[in-house]
C-alpha cells in the first residue's frame, strides 16, 4: 500500500488553500511551482477535487482557488477519497465476493478500511495548516530525534531491556550494542572505541575533565586555563575549582569570539595543568583553531581539552587531527536523544573519576548503563558523519540567505560573530534599540523558536557573557537573538521568518524611546 | 513563564507613544540593565486624563507599563501617586521573581511623570539625571 502522488500533491494542495482561506485565491500555476510539477498535472488533481465538492474555482483577472468549506471543517479524510479513488485497499470491500462476509480476510481488509478513515477524518485541514507553519530555529539548544535513531533505540526500552553488565543473554545483547555504539561514536571522531567514555550529557563530561584533572594532577600545580566566553558547564566548574583553591585564567577574545593564541601561550605557567577552550561557541558559533591551540598546549606539556558539544555533527570532529587529549560530545545537538554525552580521553592520560559507582565504563563512570541512550548515540553520530558535508552545505546556504536578507532588509542589525570561521547554521544578530526577550517572544506568537541574548531569564540583569567578552556594546548585547538552523530547516521557513522579524522588529521600535530619539536626531540630520 | 493576562498585555499593549506637550513626562531605568521607560501625562485639574508609554525593554516592561497607563487614566495625581507595584502585578495576576523590577519601573515612571508636573506647575524645571534616565 502507498500514497499516489496524486493523493499527495492533492493533500499539499489543499493546505496551501487551507493557509490562505479567506485572504487569497491561489493559482494552479503557484502550486505546480510550489510542487515542482507541471500544471496540466496539477489541474488533474484540481479537477477532481472539484467534482467531490473540496474546492471552488473562482474565475476572473484576480481568480484562482480555495476552499469550499472552512479548513477546520474540512478534513484529511475527505481530500484523500476525493482524489485516491475512495482509499479502497483492497477490492473486494465493496463487492460481492465469492466468499461473501464471512471470508476472514474481507473482515480483516474492512476494519482496516475503516481505520484508516476514522483516522484521516479525525485530522482536519486546519491542524495540518498551522503544523506546517511551525518553524524551529533553536537547533543550538536542542534537535528533534531523527527518525532513524528512535527506530534504532525502540528495541531497547522493550525486548531487549537488559542491564549491560549482566552476566545472561538479556545483558549480553545489551552489552554488544553499546560495544557496537561505542565503535560508531569513536570512528566518527578517528579515537579508538577505548577512547570513549558514555556520560548523562555534556555537562557532566565537562565537569569530569574539569574537576578530574585538577585531582590527578594536584601535585603538578593548580593552575587552569580556559576562556570568558565558554559555557556555563566549564565556566561554572572552574568558579568551583577556584573557590577550592585552584588559580583559573579566563582568556579574553576579540570582537569575533576568537582566543588570542600569543595570550594563551603567556598564561602559561609551570603550575599549568589544564586548557579547556571549545571548539565551536554556542551562542555566536565562532570556531577556535583548537589544531595550533592544541601545539602551543603540548610544546609545554600542557593537557587539553575542547569542548567539541556544538561542533559534532556540524563540523569535522576529528580528535587526531586536532590533537586533543579531551573532547566532549553531546547526542542532541547531533539528533540523537537527550540523557547521553561522552567524553574522549586519549589513551594512556590519567584522570580522576567524577561519579563513582559499579565497574561501568571500565571503572571511570558509575551508573547503570543508558543501553537505549547509547544506542541512540551511535546512530546518530554515525548518520550524521555520514551526511556532514551535504548536510552543512544545506544548512549554510539557508542561513546566508537568511542572513544577507536581514542584513538588508532590516536597519539598525549588526551581526555578532566571525564573518567566515563560524557554524554552518548559526546566524547571531543584535537589533539596535530594543530587547531580545520581546523580539523572542513575538517570533513565538508567530510559531518561530528562536533564542535570546538578553538578560531574559537571568537574574542578574547582564546579558549574554560571550557577547560582552566580545566587546559588544551592552544596550546591542540585550538585543541579541541567535537563530540556529538544522537539516530540516527549509529556504521558505527562512524567509517566512525574515517576514515576521521585519514585523516585529519595526513594532518593537515603535514603542522604543531609544529608537524614537535616534529617529528624532536623523531626521534633525 | 509569563502567564496568559501578561503575553496579551504584551502582545496588544494599549496607550502606545507620546502626548505631544504632556503636562507631565517621566523617564526611568537605563538602557545597560535593559529597560527604559517614557510615561507622558494629559492632566485636568489633578485628574489624569490621558496618558501613554514609550518602553525599551523585556515582555513584562511592556506589560507593566502598558497596564501602568491603563490603571492611572481617569484618577487623581494622588490616587495615581498612591499606585504600588504589587498593584500592577495583581493586575496583570502574576510576574515571574526576575521580572518584579519591571513593576517597579512602571510605579516609578508614573512618579516621575507626576512630579513632573508638580515641578512645572511651581515653575521648577525637572533636572535629567543621564546616568539613571530618572529625573530628579
Amino acid at each position: 500500500m502507498k500514497m499516489s502522488t496524486k493523493g499527495r500533491y492533492g493533500l499539499y494542495s489543499c493546505i496551501q488553500l487551507a493557509q490562505n482561506y479567506n485572504k487569497k485565491l491561489v493559482s494552479i500555476t503557484e502550486i505546480a511551482h510550489c510542487i515542482g510539477v507541471g500544471e496540466k498535472y496539477i489541474e488533474q488533481i484540481f479537477s477532481l477535487l472539484k467534482k467531490g465538492n473540496i474546492i471552488i474555482a473562482n474565475r476572473g483577472k484576480s481568480g484562482g482557488y480555495s476552499l469550499v468549506n472552512s479548513p477546520s471543517n474540512t478534513t484529511v479524510g475527505q481530500v484523500l477519497r476525493a482524489v485516491e479513488d475512495n482509499l479502497r485497499i483492497a477490492d473486494c470491500i465493496d463487492s460481492n465476493c465469492a466468499s461473501g462476509k464471512d471470508c476472514p480476510t474481507r473482515y480483516l481488509f474492512s476494519t482496516l478500511y475503516d481505520s484508516i478513515n476514522g483516522f484521516l477524518d479525525n485530522i482536519t485541514l486546519e491542524q495540518l495548516a498551522t503544523r506546517d507553519k511551525r518553524v524551529y530555529l533553536d537547533n543550538s539548544a536542542t534537535t528533534p530525534v531523527d527518525a532513524d535513531v528512535l527506530s534504532a533505540m525502540t528495541p531497547f526500552f522493550g525486548q531487549i531491556f537488559g542491564n549491560a553488565n549482566s552476566l545472561h543473554d538479556y545483558g549480553r545483547q545489551a552489552n554488544k550494542a553499546v560495544a557496537h555504539a561505542r565503535q560508531q561514536v569513536a570512528t566518527a571522531l578517528n579515537a579508538k572505541p577505548s577512547e570513549i567514555f558514555f556520560t548523562s550529557c555534556g555537562t557532566e563530561a565537562n565537569n569530569w575533565v574539569l574537576r578530574g584533572v585538577a585531582q590527578a594532577k594536584n601535585s603538578k600545580g593548580n593552575h587552569i586555563i580556559t576562556t570568558s566566553i565558554e559555557h556555563p558547564s566549564v565556566l561554572n566548574t572552574a568558579k568551583y575549582l577556584a573557590s577550592c583553591g585552584y588559580r583559573v585564567t579566563y582568556l579574553s577574545v576579540d570582537k569575533y569570539g576568537k582566543v588570542n593564541l600569543d595570550e594563551l601561550e603567556q598564561a602559561i605557567c609551570p603550575d599549568t595543568i589544564l586548557i579547556s577552550i571549545m571548539y565551536a561557541n554556542n551562542e555566536v558559533g565562532t570556531i577556535q583553531p583548537i589544531k595550533q591551540i592544541a601545539e602551543i598546549a603540548h610544546r609545554h606539556n600542557v593537557l587539553l581539552h575542547s569542548d567539541c558539544v556544538q561542533a559534532v555533527g556540524s563540523i569535522p570532529v576529528d580528535v587526531r587531527e586536532l590533537d586533543v587529549d579531551f573532547a566532549t560530545i553531546s547526542a542532541h545537538k547531533f539528533y540523537g536523544p537527550k540523557g547521553v554525552g561522552a567524553l574522549f580521553i586519549r589513551n594512556g592520560v590519567k584522570i580522576d573519576r567524577l561519579i563513582i559507582g559499579g565497574e561501568q565504563e571500565r571503572n571511570q563512570r558509575g551508573g547503570t548503563t543508558n543501553t537505549p541512550a547509547i544506542v541512540g548515540m551511535g546512530v546518530a553520530i554515525e548518520k550524521a558523519q555520514r551526511n556532514l558535508i551535504q548536510n552543512s552545505n544545506n544548512i549554510s546556504n539557508v542561513r546566508n540567505h537568511f542572513i544577507d536578507r536581514v542584513m538588508a532588509e532590516i536597519p539598525y542589525v549588526t551581526l555578532n560573530g566571525h564573518p567566515t570561521d563560524r557554524l554552518p547554521g548559526n546566524a547571531n544578530f543584535s537589533f539596535e534599540f530594543i530587547e531580545g526577550e520581546g523580539i523572542l517572544m513575538l517570533l513565538d506568537f508567530a510559531k518561530i523558536a528562536v533564542s535570546s541574548g538578553s538578560a531574559c531569564s537571568s537574574q542578574s540583569l547582564l546579558p549574554s557573557h560571550v557577547l560582552l567578552a566580545m566587546g559588544v556594546d551592552i544596550v546591542l548585547a540585550h538585543g541579541s537573538i541567535r537563530f540556529s538552523f538544522g537539516k530540516y530547516n527549509t529556504l521558505a521557513e527562512a524567509d517566512y521568518t525574515v517576514d515576521v522579524l521585519k514585523e516585529s522588529i519595526a513594532k518593537l521600535r515603535l514603542m522604543s524611546p531609544l529608537f524614537v530619539l535616534k529617529e528624532g536626531e536623523i531626521k534633525n540630520v | 513563564m509569563y502567564n496568559d493576562r501578561v503575553m496579551e498585555a504584551f502582545k496588544n499593549p494599549k496607550n502606545v507613544g507620546e502626548i505631544v506637550n504632556a503636562d507631565g513626562v517621566g523617564m526611568v531605568g537605563n538602557a545597560t540593565c535593559g529597560d527604559i521607560m517614557k510615561i507622558t501625562l494629559k492632566i485636568d485639574n489633578d485628574i489624569i486624563t490621558d496618558a501613554k508609554f514609550m518602553t525599551y525593554g523585556c515582555t513584562a516592561a511592556i506589560a507593566t507599563s502598558s497596564t501602568a497607563t491603563q490603571m492611572i487614566i481617569g484618577k487623581s495625581i494622588d490616587d495615581a501617586l498612591a499606585l504600588k507595584n504589587a498593584q500592577i502585578v495583581e493586575y496583570l495576576e502574576g510576574l515571574p521573581p526576575q521580572k518584579i523590577h519591571c513593576s517597579v519601573l512602571a510605579e516609578e515612571a508614573i512618579k516621575a511623570a507626576i512630579e513632573d508636573y508638580r515641578n512645572r506647575q511651581s515653575g521648577q524645571r525637572t533636572v535629567v539625571d543621564e546616568q539613571n534616565c530618572r529625573m530628579v
